[in-house]
């Protein structure tokens, strides 16, 4: 363990890229972004074909392919971008400690091919109309063998990296940032094998719905730690480039990074302590994330507040990666203020994970433009549309989560649209303005990070 | 020193985490209602039995959303959970004592009833009662809290009680 290094967390990174783990940072990154881009494209034909008369030009019977598409949305949008963006990191990291030497060095080349592979395969069953869709949480499902086999192989594709990035810790010097990717990397495998006890657990014969609500019910919420490590990661990333200090000390910071995965560590014993489909099981999940994943983002907050408050006269707002990192903090502070607030199954609890997913989500992409892009050569001096983008996705997102929120009061259900919603208060079409109009504008912002980072990404040199 | 402060912070932090994490039966302990619900099996066809003879003796005439609305006398009275509807809709009067059986006629549903102090799984199979005497007028949700199917986010009722 070392104290702060002296060349910032950018500089000492660059410095241990070889050509191959450049390739497999360039590989993840874009995978993150393109599946981005895909998600927005299914949106696109989401919209389409709920519009009366276009919807007549669109290739497949427009109910079926509604739900599929909206299931292939949110598993691109949320778990391919997420693991995208935790395979770069991981690289990343496992580059920083092997310094060239990498052990099990061709585990990141197959995760990679095999991460890749499984994101192709995840799109047939929408585009071909197989199988029957289901909403269940963290990871919707279109039911068919085609989809459940590209979800297998993206999970041991990003497994495989992580496995490597540990193997690679033993006898390494590893800083706070690489112990914070590293608990990421532990708690992915966790999840893994929740994933894998659910799918032995739960009895033959279960219904449809109910199976696929506990095989990633576990799993998921382990999945919450990866994305609260990396977004903690992130913070302590854009605060050393940006004010050339990181929130907390290296001490604390792996003590932060250690809690995560300490909290995950009872998740697999709940597979032996209660069955599987009872209320039970599914509480104790709920609990873990509950008492778990308050305490670190509360102490690098207060971190990150010492911090700005020391360099009060002196911050660099025109500077994209701070702006990221505030509104990132800020949308997530919100959404955990709304956590204490939760309802079982109303509006209020989608306007909770929409503000901190939008938290986590900032993060990452500012983490594209002030760590990602810089190291992969493919940096930008234009800060200004930059800037604007996390302008518009942090207070669209605000905006979004806020009217979700106060429409929770008023209980319009979620997960629906149109004339289902049954609008007949002046609060909720209030609302649910609020929600459309924050939802176009972080729309936007999200639309401009996928054109800059993918543009950026392919650019020939 | 700014070392010993951060090597001090870790250790408190360490220490507080693992005290949390030790806590973790209390938590559960505390997250656990006392039972407020009995259960007693039942097959769906005579549930539907009694739904339906309860349904026919004190049925309003009024419907919402094409479910019926019933306002039944102080006691048992019965409601069916099933893909994506709580039948038939209640409609209850300040101050009485129900005796509140609902059951599930197709899959796992979930029973979140704040009104009642419920919150429950419904397996097909078991009928669960919880006691009900509404204290002031007013729609009371019911909702499902189980995923169930595509619509399983619709699955909701307003429980009506009358002054
Ligand atoms: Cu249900």
């Amino acid at each position: 363990m070392r104290d702060a290094p002296s060349p910032g967390y950018r500089e000492t990174s660059a410095l241990s890229l070889t050509p191959a783990s450049k390739r497999e940072l360039r590989g993840w990154s874009g995978l993150a972004v393109a599946a981005l881009a895909l998600a927005g494209v299914l949106a696109l034909l989401l919209a389409l074909s709920r519009t009366p008369k276009i919807q007549d030009f669109l290739p497949w019977p427009v109910q079926e392919f509604f739900y599929r598409a909206l299931v292939t949305h949110v598993v691109f949008s949320f778990v391919v971008w997420f693991l995208g963006v935790l395979g770069a990191l991981m690289v990343l990291t496992t580059a920083r400690l092997a310094m060239g030497q990498t052990r099990a060095r061709r585990l990141g080349t197959v995760g990679l091919g095999a991460g890749a592979l499984g994101c192709l395969i995840l799109l047939a069953p929408a585009l071909l109309n197989w199988g029957e869709p289901s909403l269940n949480n963290y990871v919707p499902v279109v039911i068919h063998p085609v989809f459940y086999a590209g979800l297998v192989l993206l999970a041991l594709g990003v497994g495989m990296v992580a496995v490597r990035l540990i193997l690679n810790l033993p006898g390494r010097e590893v800083g706070p940032v690489d112990w914070g990717i590293a608990a990421a990397a532990a708690a992915y495998l966790v999840a893994l094998v929740c994933f894998g006890l659910a799918l032995i657990a739960i009895p033959s014969g279960t219904g449809e719905a109910l199976f696929n609500e506990r095989l990633f019910w576990g799993g998921g919420h382990v999945l919450q730690f990866v994305n609260t490590a990396l977004m903690l990661v992130g913070w302590s990333v854009l605060a050393e480039i940006t004010l050339g200090e990181m929130p907390l000390g290296p001490w604390l910071s792996a003590a932060v990074a250690g809690s995560l995965v300490l909290f995950v560590l009872p998740a697999p014993v709940f597979y032996a302590l209660f069955d599987v489909l009872s209320r039970e099981h599914r509480d104790a999940f709920t609990q873990m994330l509950w008492y778990g994943l308050a305490p670190q983002p509360v102490v690098m907050m207060a971190g990150l507040a010492r911090l700005l408050y020391q360099r009060r006269t002196a911050l660099p707002w025109r500077d994209p990666a701070f702006v990221g990192l505030v509104l990132s903090v800020g949308l997530f502070a919100v959404g955990g203020l709304f956590g204490f607030f939760l309802g079982v199954a109303d509006t209020r609890t989608p306007s909770h994970y929409h503000a901190v997913i939008g938290g986590v989500n900032l993060a990452a992409m500012a983490l594209y433009f002030a760590l990602l892009l810089p190291l992969l050569g493919r940096s930008s001096r234009r800060a200004g549309p930059i800037r604007w983008q996390f302008h518009l996705y942090g207070f669209g997102q605000l905006l979004f989560s806020v009217g979700m929120f106060l429409a929770g009061e008023a209980g319009v259900p979620r997960k629906t649209a149109g004339a289902e919603q049954g609008l007949d208060t002046i609060g909720k079409v209030v609302s649910m303005a609020m929600t459309g109009t924050g939802g176009i504008i972080a729309v936007m912002g999200g639309v401009m990070f996928v054109w800059m980072a993918l543009s950026r990404l392919m650019a020939r040199r | 020193m700014a070392s010993f402060l951060d090597r001090l912070a870790a250790v408190v932090f360490a220490s507080a985490a693992l005290a949390l994490f030790a806590a973790m039966p209390i938590w559960h302990r505390v997250a656990e209602s006392p039972e407020a619900e009995s259960r007693q099996t039942i097959s769906a066809r005579d549930f539907s039995t009694l739904v339906e003879a309860m349904t026919k003796a004190h049925a309003t005439g009024e419907a919402e959303g094409g479910v019926p609305i019933v306002h039944p006398p102080a006691g048992d009275v019965y409601v069916i959970a099933r893909r994506f509807e709580f039948t038939p809709i209640l409609q209850l009067d300040v101050g009485r004592t129900y005796r509140l059986h609902i059951a599930s006629t197709d899959v796992v549903h979930g029973f979140n009833f704040p009104l009642g102090k419920a919150e429950t799984l419904l397996v097909p199979g078991w009928a669960t009662t919880v006691t009900v005497t509404p204290t002031h007028p007013g729609l009371y949700a019911m909702q499902c809290s189980e995923y169930c199917g595509l619509s399983h986010s619709r699955m909701k009722a307003r429980v009506r009680v009358m002054p």
